[in-house]
């Protein structure tokens, strides 16, 4: 409470008021000179407030605790808790029965060493022997003084203690004479029954316990102010010189399966300096690293720190199991899934619906599972076309192949599958070229207030269907010699435009430098997970510059091998809220196949998208390979033969009409060629060849200008 | 013999300062043998009365030694 301010440590303020006028005070020594004409400004310190009733009500205002706890208030709560009670004791007791014979020798062979050092320890305690050190150590010093000091307070005390102790005895005796020789059996059999134990008690070594533990439970310390600080000062943070400079926002409080506590370090210390030294906070609570989770605090300044203690290792807690598993369907458009969980346990939702993906991380860090999740929870939505691109050719996205149009779905590191990747971003790019009127005709008809694909239009219109693109080892396409530039390129493109279109791209690469990620791919995809990295280097380029020094630590994860897991899956995420750790949740090759196998029935065996195989394949590169030498011009009649005779698959329906369609958009219209026939003149649709070749040319040029202008835009 | 009393030292490392005698004191006599009213205060024991035995201090000596070196 507040004390009240009297009237006469109040001084008026300089000039008097005008009699009639309210009177105004101030505390003295808050007053300030003020010379006549001279414009100070208004006063650096907040005007004084009472308290007011609302503002002690208010401070109680927040969540209550429940009185009665939440397994005790349900029938079946109360039930459960029953039935786990008794679970425990019987099997805790069905322990203790069989291995009660050990029990017995053990007693037997302690309970003599137990008499024998609990006499030891009365007399120790009668003749005041725990001073003969002290006493000891004075006439080493040649100290005679404190000599005799300390003898005629051993006197004094053997003294008084002698009288309590010798009736001790004495009775012991008699009761001992007395059970042995008068009491009867049950009373000598009840006093055995507690003497026997309590002296094999003590009797026994202090590491070997008499009973068999049951619960090998994993280690629990309850998180406290003291040990907290100990911990801080044990990081050696320049700036903490005595553990009274760490002060606590709050209570040290429950979340989740720990406790955290909310750390104000001392001006000029950074929450990062202690989350860099995550390995002697740890060794400062004395727990293992995976149990101690120190982060920064969103919305406070930078010297907040919490630390999140968990009740046990991370790592062997149970992850909850991905709630898409067994059933669920996902919405592309409005929806989130459970992509998996903190390390709190608690879930970690993401969404897809305009945004991108990255994944990157070294080898073992669990990328691909983690993409992997991603794709199964999006072609839960019957209405998402996926197109699967793996370049390391594990075969961890075969599953994904009966859903994938013919011709978008590719496995391999060979040079098959990095053509037909590369022919997939063409088409990807022309969807997005036709997509975009569309998109605005829909929108116009007032199917969406935005130029965006909604669900309405996917629905309405199969050409909008949303598109989930997944490339695997990325970086195996990015540095090809050959497809690298424009691959690049067009990757560049489809990032900036597909994604009002309703075109998802998610991306996963071991490679984590300029030339595998470019600053134009991403910084323009909004979802990064960095999983286990080695460098501050990679964590900034994948989460953005200075996800670092914010605290993000990807580089302390440990990939998995073949001796287990260990940190596979973790990963820092941005670009969904703050930049936090997160796991994904573990989907096994059989369970990924059960939930395609979902997504195929949700699709009624029907594949949403037709692919004209003639959009996979460069036309023109094509035309100009089965172009003659010696010919200037050739009717579009003659070069369909010979690009079915190319490729059959691709070219087997084409049409002269369809030919010249798809050569205009590839940017050479057919033009009027005239040839004489019988000496008789004929005019037929056809191609030139300067136009053609003008026309790759100007595309090349294309390419590497657009790649070149999207690594001057990074 | 040497054990014995090196463990008598051990436990009972004072004796009587040889100087006072154990009184801490020293009190002159008069002539006619009575103990004079002042008392001169024993400089060898400072008003102890006691002294470290000689085999106790041969032991303290030779322990500060090994625990300096």
């Amino acid at each position: 409470m507040t004390e009240p301010i009297h009237t006469d440590d109040l001084e008026p303020v300089v000039p008097a008021p005008r009699r009639g006028a309210p009177e105004f005070f101030e505390p003295r020594g808050e007053q300030l000179a003020i010379e006549a004409g001279r414009e100070d400004g208004p006063p650096v310190d907040p005007p004084r407030t009472s308290t007011t009733f609302a503002d002690i009500t208010s401070r109680y205002s927040g969540d209550r605790k429940p009185i009665v706890p939440a397994s005790l208030r349900s029938k079946a709560g109360r039930h459960a808790l029953m039935v786990e009670a008794v679970s425990f004791l019987t099997y805790s007791l069905a322990i203790h029965a069989t291995r009660s014979p050990k029990y017995a020798v053990k007693t037997a062979w302690y309970a003599p060493i137990g008499m024998f050092r609990l006499t030891g320890k009365g007399i120790y305690w009668c003749l005041d022997l725990e001073g003969f050190g002290i006493r000891q150590d004075a006439a080493s010093r040649n100290n005679v003084a404190d000599y005799l000091a300390l003898s005629r307070q051993r006197d004094r005390r053997v003294g008084a203690r002698a009288w309590l102790a010798v009736p001790v005895v004495l009775l012991l005796v008699v009761l001992a004479g007395l059970l042995v020789f008068v009491a009867p059996w049950w009373a000598q059999a009840l006093a055995a029954a507690v003497l026997v134990p309590l002296l094999a008690h003590v009797g026994r070594p202090i590491d070997s316990p008499i009973v068999d533990r049951v619960f090998n439970a994993e280690r629990f310390i309850r998180l406290t102010a003291g040990l907290t600080r100990a911990a801080i000062m044990a990081c050696n943070v320049k700036g903490i010189k005595d553990a009274k400079d760490v002060k606590f926002v709050r209570d040290i409080y429950r979340a989740g399966p720990g406790h955290e506590a909310l750390v104000l370090l001392p001006a000029g210390v950074l929450a990062t300096d202690v989350i860099d030294e995550r390995d002697r906070l740890a060794s400062g609570f004395r727990l293992p690293k995976s149990q101690v989770w120190p982060s920064t605090v969103e919305g406070e300044h930078p010297g907040v720190l919490s630390i999140w203690v968990a009740d046990k290792p991370v790592s062997s807690m149970k992850a909850p199991a991905w709630p898409l598993l067994e059933d669920g369907t996902f919405d592309y458009f409005t929806g989130t899934f459970v992509y998996g969980h903190d390390e709190r346990m608690r879930p970690v939702q993401y969404s897809l619906a305009e945004k991108n993906s990255l994944f990157a991380g070294i080898p073992g860090s669990g990328k691909t599972l983690a993409a992997r999740v991603v794709l199964l929870a999006a072609v839960l939505d019957p209405l998402v076309v996926p197109v699967v691109f793996d370049f390391k050719g594990s075969g961890d996205v075969d599953c994904f192949e009966p859903l994938c149009p013919e011709g978008l779905y590719g496995s391999g590191a060979d040079e098959v599958t990095k053509a037909n990747g590369l022919a997939a971003l063409e088409w990807l790019l022309t969807e997005c070229d036709e997509r975009a009127p569309l998109v605005r005709k829909y929108a116009g008809q007032g199917m969406n207030t935005v130029n965006k694909v909604n669900r309405r239009m996917a629905e309405h219109d199969p050409k909008l269907r949303p598109l989930v693109a997944f490339f695997d080892e990325l970086q195996e396409l990015l540095t090809d010699p050959n497809h690298g530039k424009r691959a690049k390129f067009l990757l560049t493109s489809i990032i900036k435009r597909g994604r009002a279109l309703g075109i998802h791209v998610i991306f996963a690469t071991q490679r984590i430098d300029k030339e595998s990620v470019p600053r134009g791919i991403s910084s323009n995809i909004a979802l990064r997970t960095c999983l286990a990295v080695t460098s501050h280097t990679e964590t900034d380029l994948v989460l953005g510059t200075g996800s670092y020094a914010r605290g993000a630590r990807p580089t302390e994860f440990e990939p998995g091998d073949s001796t287990g897991p260990k940190d596979s899956g973790w990963g820092y995420r941005a670009g969904a809220g703050p930049t936090r750790p997160c796991r994904s949740s573990y989907v096994d090759n059989p369970a990924a196949e059960r939930v395609v196998q979902r997504a195929i029935e949700m699709r009624r065996g029907e594949q949403p998208v037709e692919v004209p195989r003639i959009a996979l394949r460069n036309l023109l590169a094509d035309v100009r390979q089965v172009w003659h030498e010696g010919e200037e011009a050739i009717w579009s009649e003659l070069i369909v033969p010979r690009l079915q005779q190319l490729d059959p698959d691709a070219y087997g329906d084409l049409t002269v009409e369809v030919f010249g369609a798809w050569m205009a958009r590839a940017g050479v219209k057919t033009e009027k060629i005239g040839r004489r026939i019988d000496g008789k003149a004929t005019t037929r649709a056809g191609v030139k060849l300067a136009a053609l070749e003008a026309r790759i040319t100007e595309r090349n040029a294309e390419t590497i200008a657009g790649t070149d202008l999207a690594e001057t835009d990074s | 013999m040497i054990i014995g009393y090196s463990l008598s030292c051990w436990i009972h490392p004072l004796r009587d300062c040889w100087c006072c005698k154990g009184h801490g004191v020293h009190r002159p006599t008069d002539d006619n043998g009575k103990p004079r009213r002042i008392a001169r205060p024993c400089r060898w024991c400072r008003q102890t009365g006691k002294r470290i035995r000689i085999g106790r201090r041969v032991w303290n000596h030779f322990r500060a030694k090994r625990r300096a070196a």
